[in-house]
């Protein structure tokens, strides 16, 4: 039997950023299938991913990574010193609120008929999307990763979003307007965790 | 002169829990009054708080708690133990995710700093009905949400419920929430709760 497992679904970007963090940290997982909605009780918000490790049941993405983060051998996902480790903190952070808020809840998941939205509400997001996305591009024009030279759990997060990024047209046009996302990309898109968590999802509609 | 300046408007919510987080350690901080219109040379995604510690600028809230808590001595924010930790993470998310995009937005809404639609004005309410018995249920089985001790995830909690005998429809939420009620008054009676009330606080729409 698998050392964890990881309830929730492969397109499901937090759900992914999860499945990253054990593969990159060498954790063997199960993935069960499981819809938002139906992690009750364990999880009271009815959210996923949910990770059971033993008897141990935790809910909420970044909680799950620091603690497979702290329990587990293998490369750490987390800086050590304490300045880097705030940075690395800041950046999932900005990812977990900025980019989920704008490109993610207001692009993506209505284009993808996940949740409804008008095409005015769209339209705003985008511009918002077009600030944060410029301020991460900036930003990786000066540092290799999210957080620093290495990779961190920031860049494990925002992987599951910006891979999206190409089947929206919008977005695709935004991704490519950003030449230092896209350099970012096509380094992360080259490790074997990145590419074994392709979810292959293009949309309810499509 | 104090090491740390925190950038932020005391009725901020993720302001509160800074300097909260700041009174709980004893670490020395000078308030400087910034609007989020007024951040960007410190963050560019305009968001308040932000702290400078020396060469360091460091913003959201999550990551300067845990820079403070790795960085100065005083009272731990997060448990020792790594379940402990990991029960304090998910709180803290749940907090900054599930309650802040139900309850945050309903007052924000009401205050007329968000100006939505009426229905979804009523799904934020709706949405803190259902999420606020979540940590009801949680209180009922622990004196702090973490644990026998005050965490990070009450200092996340505190400056977001306290808001709610405010604004009358979420009086309601509350008053229907006894577990809540009793915490809240523990925490009430903490010096770093009652030196950090705002003293001006938002006036409700008409």
């Amino acid at each position: 039997m698998a050392t964890l497992q990881i309830y929730g679904m492969p397109p499901s970007p937090f759900t992914r950023a999860v499945r990253l963090a054990c593969r990159e940290k060498g954790v063997d997982y199960e993935l069960v299938p499981t819809r938002p909605g139906e992690t009750a009780p364990l999880n009271p918000l009815d959210k996923i991913p949910m990770m059971k490790h033993g008897d141990f049941t935790l809910y909420e993405s970044p909680a799950i990574a620091r603690y497979v983060d702290r329990t587990f051998d293998g490369p750490p996902l987390w800086p050590t010193e304490a300045k880097a480790a705030a940075l690395c903190d800041q950046w999932l952070s900005v990812v977990c609120d900025s980019m989920v808020q704008t490109a993610l809840a207001g692009v993506i998941a209505p284009r993808f008929g996940i949740i409804p939205g008008t095409e005015e509400g769209i339209q705003a997001n985008m511009k918002r999307s077009e600030r944060v996305v410029g301020i991460f591009d900036k930003h990786l024009a000066g540092h290799r990763f999210l957080a620093g030279e290495a990779v961190t759990a920031a860049d494990l997060f925002l992987v599951p979003i910006f891979f999206y990024f190409p089947e929206i047209p919008e977005l695709k046009a935004l991704g490519e307007a950003s030449p230092n996302c896209g350099r970012w990309a096509r380094e992360m898109g080259a490790r074997p965790s990145v590419k074994a968590t392709d979810p292959q999802f293009r949309g309810l509609n499509r | 002169m104090a090491s740390i300046k925190i950038h932020g408007v005391p009725p901020s919510t993720f302001t509160r829990t800074v300097r909260l987080a700041c009174h709980e350690k004893g670490i020395d901080y000078e308030f400087v009054p910034t609007m989020p219109g007024e951040i960007t040379a410190l963050n560019p995604f305009r968001k308040i708080p932000a702290i400078t510690h020396g060469e360091l600028v460091l913003f959201e809230t999550t990551a300067i708690l845990r820079y403070f808590d790795r960085t100065f001595p005083g009272p731990k924010l997060w448990p020792d133990d790594s379940v402990g930790i990991a029960f304090c993470d998910q709180w803290v998310s749940a907090v900054c995710d599930s309650l802040v995009n139900a309850a945050l937005r309903y007052m924000a809404s009401r205050y007329g700093f968000l100006p939505v639609p009426a229905e979804m004005r009523q799904q934020y309410l709706d949405k803190t009905r259902e999420v606020v018995p979540i940590f009801d249920r949680q209180l009922g089985k622990t004196r702090y949400l973490a644990g026998d001790g005050v965490t990070a995830a009450d200092l996340f909690l505190a400056p977001v419920l306290f808001y709610f005998p405010d604004i009358p429809e979420l009086r309601a939420v509350a008053d229907s929430a006894p577990n809540c009620a009793r915490w809240a008054r523990d925490m009430a009676d903490r010096p770093s709760v009652k030196a950090t009330e705002p003293q001006h606080k938002p006036q409700l729409a008409a």
